[in-house]
């Protein structure tokens, strides 16, 4: 350590100068001007490593990231489909969602919104869907787990005849629209499930596209749950040239929410994020 | 990361480099990423470990890209001396990067490292002290030795730089 001063050494000023000395450190620097004049010496060597040092250029950058996530899919492989998983039967009484989906709700808004444009446009070049009343047909979303299955109490326009763009107002009330889509997705899913309190009617399914993804065996009703204490959620619909999406919001395993666009069709992911 | 790996090496090239083998690393050790640490702490670790292996298998201290006095020797230890280097275009404030870069440069890495993560990145001691794995009295002291040097190889008068220090001497070229 420095000793050109007696009482003060480098590290106390140095100390002082992180504001990490003690009361009595500082007390002696400031009593010392030769302490006070090695500060700031100490202060402008501190500044010139602290100045701003020239960003990347963002192409450079650009391909320094590439790079890195090229070599993490060469490390793991390609994105394989990931199924889907039937959900778990949970008493009534449980399944109230959890606070965080309504931010789940509110970040797969902005996806919503995406499927809706793309949806919108594919509807304009299709033409009309043989399962669908909607006559336009193609553009079913956000709301259409909301009216397909809560038009009978909420009010809400059901999805026979809603061919209007969709309502995304109506996601404010998704918590309980939810809600009504478990209920009616474990009953579809597992009716042989005593669990689940049984219905003298057959239920309806969400939507043609997921009743017709379930006849054939390969997608059952989307997952609301996939394990112990993680929700899942399907917080909207689409019906994309290729078949039919939901777009699902559920936990991250960290901060954030995870989303997932589901194909229906082939019960794979199609495209994956955490907001 | 690219600010670390800029300060720890000294030059745009190599911390180029740097920055892609913590990018790499970042990649690589994603999946055992425990959370034990927070995250800027790890990604801190890994890219400072990047740097330091990666200026390690060039065999060589941060090489610092132009002459930073008009003396023409230099005797091997300090930054290297680069003539490509010096076709760098020059503003005001190029000579007082290189200043820095020399200064820096001519620290042992074991005071670099913890004084630009402390001034560059802004990182407190405990952090650094997380990040290194070293106890914070260490860190705190490594830091003032660093900054002590650095204060006297890149005071006006240069001559104090290699008397003033605590014994183990000033390597390299000073700044001017």
């Amino acid at each position: 350590m420095n000793d050109d001063h007696s009482t003060v050494d480098d590290e106390v000023l140095s100390a002082v100068l992180d504001g990490a000395a003690t009361p009595d450190e500082r007390a002696r620097v400031q009593a010392s001007p030769e302490a006070l004049a090695r500060l700031e010496q100490l202060s402008a060597a501190s500044a010139a490593v602290s100045a701003p040092v020239p960003p990347l250029e963002a192409e450079v950058a650009d391909a320094l990231v590439a790079r890195a996530l090229d070599e993490a899919d060469r490390a793991t492989g390609p994105a394989e489909p990931v199924p889907l998983r039937r959900p778990e039967p949970r008493p009534a009484q449980e399944r109230a969602w959890p606070a965080r989906l309504g931010v789940a709700v509110g970040a797969a808004a902005a996806i919503v919104v995406l499927v809706v444009a793309v949806a919108g446009l594919a509807g304009q070049g299709r033409s009309s869907s043989s399962d669908s009343a909607q006559g336009s047909g193609g553009q079913v979303t956000a709301d259409d787990a909301v009216s397909a299955e809560s038009a009978d109490a909420s009010g809400v326009a059901g999805g026979s005849s809603a061919p209007d763009p969709p309502d995304l107002g109506a996601l404010v009330d998704a918590g309980a629209v939810l809600d009504r889509y478990a209920e009616r997705s474990s009953f579809s899913s597992q009716p042989e499930d005593a669990g689940v309190e049984a219905t003298t009617a057959a239920p309806e399914p969400p939507f043609a596209e997921n009743s017709r993804a379930e006849a054939s065996g390969a997608c059952p009703v989307p997952p609301l749950t996939t394990g112990p204490g993680e929700v899942w959620a399907v917080v909207a619909t689409a019906q994309l040239p290729d078949g039919p999406v939901v777009v699902m919001a559920g936990p991250a395993g960290g901060p954030g929410t995870r989303l997932l666009v589901v194909d229906l069709a082939t019960c794979t992911v199609l495209a994956e994020t955490v907001r | 990361m690219h600010a670390l790996s800029r300060r720890l090496c000294g030059n745009d090239a190599d911390a180029q480099d740097a920055t892609q083998e913590a990018l790499l690393a970042l990649v690589r050790g994603l999946p055992r990423f425990d959370h034990r640490a927070a995250f800027s702490t790890w990604a801190h670790r890994v890219a400072t470990n990047a740097c330091l292996d990666e200026l390690r298998r060039r065999g060589r201290r941060p090489r610092v890209v132009a002459r930073l006095d008009s003396s023409p020797a230099n005797d091997g230890t300090g930054p290297a001396l680069d003539p490509v280097d010096r076709a760098v275009g020059v503003d005001d404030s190029v000579p007082e990067r290189l200043a820095i870069d020399a200064a820096l440069a001519a620290l042992p890495e074991e005071f670099r490292v913890p004084v630009v993560l402390r001034d560059q990145l802004g990182l407190d001691y405990a952090e650094i002290a997380e990040v290194l794995d070293l106890p914070p009295g260490t860190v705190r002291s490594r830091i003032a030795r660093g900054r002590s040097r650095l204060a006297d190889l890149l005071a006006p008068d240069a001559d104090r730089a290699g008397n003033r220090t605590d014994g183990t001497g000033v390597e390299g070229t000073t700044a001017r």
